[in-house]
């Protein structure tokens, strides 16, 4: 009996340390993703556009005829057509290029483009709901409000890497 | 410095996969896509067709008898397809139709 109690004792004990390990790597693994969840974000902006971006060169023909029948911004679409997928294109080669400061500096013209997308994206949703958006690939497949909440979702993205970024930079220069 | 040049190859592969897959997956959702041409088959009805030849053609209604599509990727592959979905297709600029009228009989 008393052997019973005392295996019982150990086992808790053993369970207990098991479960401090675990919430202690759980923590640790935890701290590391919150550390480079930055960088993550850094490289889905780059894949996000990258693939965008492509795929609109792809189409760029049928991207060009799409923007010459959106009001306002039809005149400029032959502009706009060769513009943006160049710019998605370079951004996201400077992005996935491996230097910290030209990752900063390329991230913020990610996000404004991002923030230029959700203006768009508002204003057809609310006077051209019928409309479909050329945005490239399997994106276009998603309905207006899906896509906004995409887009916003990236861009609330793109604002805390930018903050956490420079955070870090402040931290690395006072140190 | 070796640690840094390490990391820096390191980022640099990283990407570079990225860049890579982003491209890779631009081909693969390319995949399932509608290429050809949309039939006219009479009473609104819309069917897909790899080619289509004019002859057969037979002009009983104002319509246009096919469109080419310029977007594959943009068009659903689907069993047939209604005028609605043609108008919003077309406003769209993923299909043009063909200058001859009518319905298809094949």
């Amino acid at each position: 009996m008393q052997k019973l109690i005392g295996r019982t004792r150990i086992g808790t004990a053993i369970d207990a340390i098991a479960q401090t390990k675990a919430a202690h790597w759980l923590s640790k693994k935890l701290l590391w993703l919150y550390k480079g969840l930055p960088e993550l974000i850094v490289y889905g902006y780059a894949f996000l556009y990258i693939y965008t971006g492509y795929n609109k060169l792809r189409h760029v023909q049928v991207f060009i005829d799409g923007n010459s029948k959106i009001p306002l911004v039809g005149q400029y679409a032959e502009l706009i057509g060769w513009g943006i997928p160049s710019l998605e294109i370079l951004l996201a080669v400077l992005l996935a290029l491996p230097f910290v400061r030209v990752k900063k500096i390329a991230l913020w013209p990610s996000v404004v483009l991002m923030g230029i997308f959700i203006l768009y994206l508002t204003t057809m949703s609310i006077f051209f709901p019928d409309r479909l958006c050329h945005c490239g690939g399997v994106i276009e497949s998603m309905d207006w409000t899906t896509h906004l909440i995409f887009n916003l979702l990236w861009l609330g993205a793109g604002v805390f890497a930018i903050r956490k970024l420079s955070k870090n930079e402040l931290t690395e220069a006072r140190l | 410095m070796r640690t840094q040049i390490k990391n820096l190859v390191k980022s640099a592969l990283f990407g570079v996969a990225v860049l890579g897959g982003g491209l890779a997956a631009n081909a693969w959702t390319g995949e399932k896509q509608a290429d050809g041409h949309l039939v006219n088959k009479g009473d609104g009805l819309f069917e897909l067709r790899s080619s289509v030849n004019p002859m057969d053609c037979q002009p009983t209604e104002p319509t246009p008898c096919n469109y080419q599509i310029l977007s594959p990727e943009n068009i659903p592959t689907q069993e047939s397809y209604t005028a609605a979905e043609l108008e919003s297709f077309e406003s769209n600029g993923w299909i043009s139709p063909s200058s001859s009228n009518g319905v298809y009989q094949n």
